[in-house]
């Protein structure tokens, strides 16, 4: 694994905003808008670094759903924070019946330098992004600077493959909607879900748009409907299940909820039980399911144990995304106060992000359905990786 | 044997009504009553500077550029609108009853960008 630098191409913005990444800026706070998507440089791995992450990233996913069954079967969920016995219930349900509940992908992040074990940082299985750039602008760049060379990055192909494999478990007679939220400024979340919807097409499924805010409840059915108050049978929702479940139509989603095979008036993909594999818990119940795996870092529920003074430790918050929330502990540094953070927390040993002529690096591993699919490479100033990273592509040579 | 290593990456990738999508998103804002806005330029008279969309699109913490819903536009300035983003057929607290007994609104509640 190694650090190139390359000039980028010339109109590289406008080109990688006609391949869908509309967000190719950022704003900082110091209010520079410098590049998410920076071509500047680039990664290059041999093919047999990323066979190696391959079966990790195939072990890890396996580990998790091996996780969920534990939760599930032994009844954990106040352990993940769910407290509510309906919601509990519907994930518990959702994972029985989990062969008929059609589910797409997956982003494990990964600390990873080229030399020992990568070791899990995180799974976002619910809501994951930056799917856009590792699957369209990253090939295209390969295409253009790399011709014929080789890259970690099926998920074009997957996608459509997992579509079209589950196409048989969507309701019959109604497209599969797909939401995003309106409020999400940027655009990202927008072009995530046009970038799924693209390849359910390209599957051969009837699909439709539609924000989340959008959706309507109709109290006669007792039906959720679209804008022409057609039946909403199913949706790809790119909005999680800890808020589908809170918000004021969550008395609706669970009323209405078709966990597999027809048992509600409408699915949502991803499924209920994803809840359990994006939940930062999670990493600690691995833990101890699995202690001293190469690829996890010792990780806790109850508080940081000794990492709070050998290695330090960060503290992440069960449901936090794009690292908010995120506080990190070095060594000694809480010694006279290792106070518990008041959300509940997991507690996971600080392992610094690699740096790469000084920019810190975070591995983002796609899996679709069941299999690893792809490679995204996040770089950021500090040791969070945050919504100021940028987005840097890679090559296998 | 020469062709036998095995290839990770897709073959092909075809982006359909994405790209145009894009393009469309890029060339121009999607609601016509949504402008972006100084929003240090306050003028009593005049309201708020329109400065260009890029000023508002890449940001989650804006110090700058920020969206101003609706008002009415003169030359470079809009004044009578809001920062505050209009809901759709939506008001009030667990959403709106509109016609047909439909109400919506019931999901979103403000959080922003949904992934991580």
């Amino acid at each position: 694994m190694e650090r190139h630098t390359i000039t980028p191409r010339p109109g590289w913005q406008q080109t990688v905003e006609e391949q869908g990444l509309i967000y190719s800026l950022t704003r900082h706070p110091d209010d520079s808008l410098r590049p998410y998507w920076d071509e500047s440089a680039y990664y290059s791995f041999t093919l047999a670094e990323v066979e190696a992450l391959e079966q990790t990233v195939e072990e890890l996913h396996r580990m998790w759903l091996a996780a969920a069954d534990h939760i599930v079967t032994t009844g954990r969920f106040a352990d993940l924070g769910i407290t509510d016995r309906r919601v509990a219930e519907a994930v518990a349900e959702a994972w029985r019946r989990r062969t008929e509940l059609p589910s797409v992908y997956g982003r494990f992040d990964l600390r990873y330098d080229g030399t020992g074990p990568a070791k899990l940082l995180e799974y976002n299985a619910d809501t994951p992004t930056s799917l856009v750039e590792a699957a369209s602008p990253q090939w295209f760049w390969m295409e253009e600077r790399f011709p014929g060379a080789d890259q970690w990055n099926s998920l074009h192909e997957r996608l459509i493959a997992a579509w079209k494999k589950q196409s048989a478990l969507l309701p019959p007679g109604s497209p599969l909607y797909f939401a995003h939220s309106s409020d999400d400024e940027l655009g990202e979340d927008l072009m995530t879900v046009a970038y799924l919807k693209e390849t359910a097409e390209q599957a051969g499924l009837d699909t439709d748009w539609i924000s989340m805010e959008e959706i309507g409840w109709d109290a006669l059915s007792g039906r959720f409907v679209d804008n022409q108050l057609r039946f909403i049978r199913s949706c790809f929702k790119l909005y999680p299940w800890e808020w589908l479940t809170t918000d004021a139509f969550a008395g609706h989603v669970l009323d209405t909820l078709d966990n597999g095979g027809g048992t509600g008036t409408t699915l949502w993909i991803e499924p209920a039980w994803k809840m359990l594999l994006s939940n930062k818990a999670l990493l600690a119940i691995l833990w101890e399911l699995h202690p001293d795996h190469p690829n996890l870092l010792p990780s806790y529920l109850d508080g940081p144990h000794d990492l709070a003074r050998t290695t330090g430790y960060v503290a992440k918050p069960l449901l936090g995304r794009e690292g908010a929330g995120v506080t990190i502990h070095e060594p000694g540094e809480s010694a006279t106060d290792p106070r518990l953070r008041e959300e509940p927390c997991c507690y996971q040993e600080l392992a610094p992000l690699p740096a790469f002529d000084g920019n810190h690096v975070v591995l983002g591993a796609w899996v679709v359905e069941d299999e690893p699919a792809g490679l995204g490479i996040r770089e950021s100033s500090g040791l969070i990786t945050d919504e100021y990273a940028r987005f840097l592509p890679h090559v296998i040579l | 044997m020469a062709d036998a290593r095995r290839q990770l990456r897709s073959g092909t990738v075809v982006l359909g009504g994405m790209g145009l999508l894009a393009a469309a998103l890029t060339a121009c804002s999607s609601d016509p009553d949504k402008r972006c806005v100084d929003r240090d330029s306050y003028n009593l008279t005049k309201g708020y500077k329109v400065v260009s969309d890029t000023n508002c699109k890449s940001t989650k913490a804006s110090a700058d550029g920020t969206w101003y819903y609706g008002g009415s536009k003169k030359g470079t300035w809009v004044e009578g609108g809001s920062f505050t983003k209009p809901r759709k057929a939506s008001s009030g607290s667990g959403g709106s009853s509109g016609g047909h007994g439909v109400s919506r609104g019931g999901f979103g509640s403000g959080k922003g960008s949904s992934g991580g």
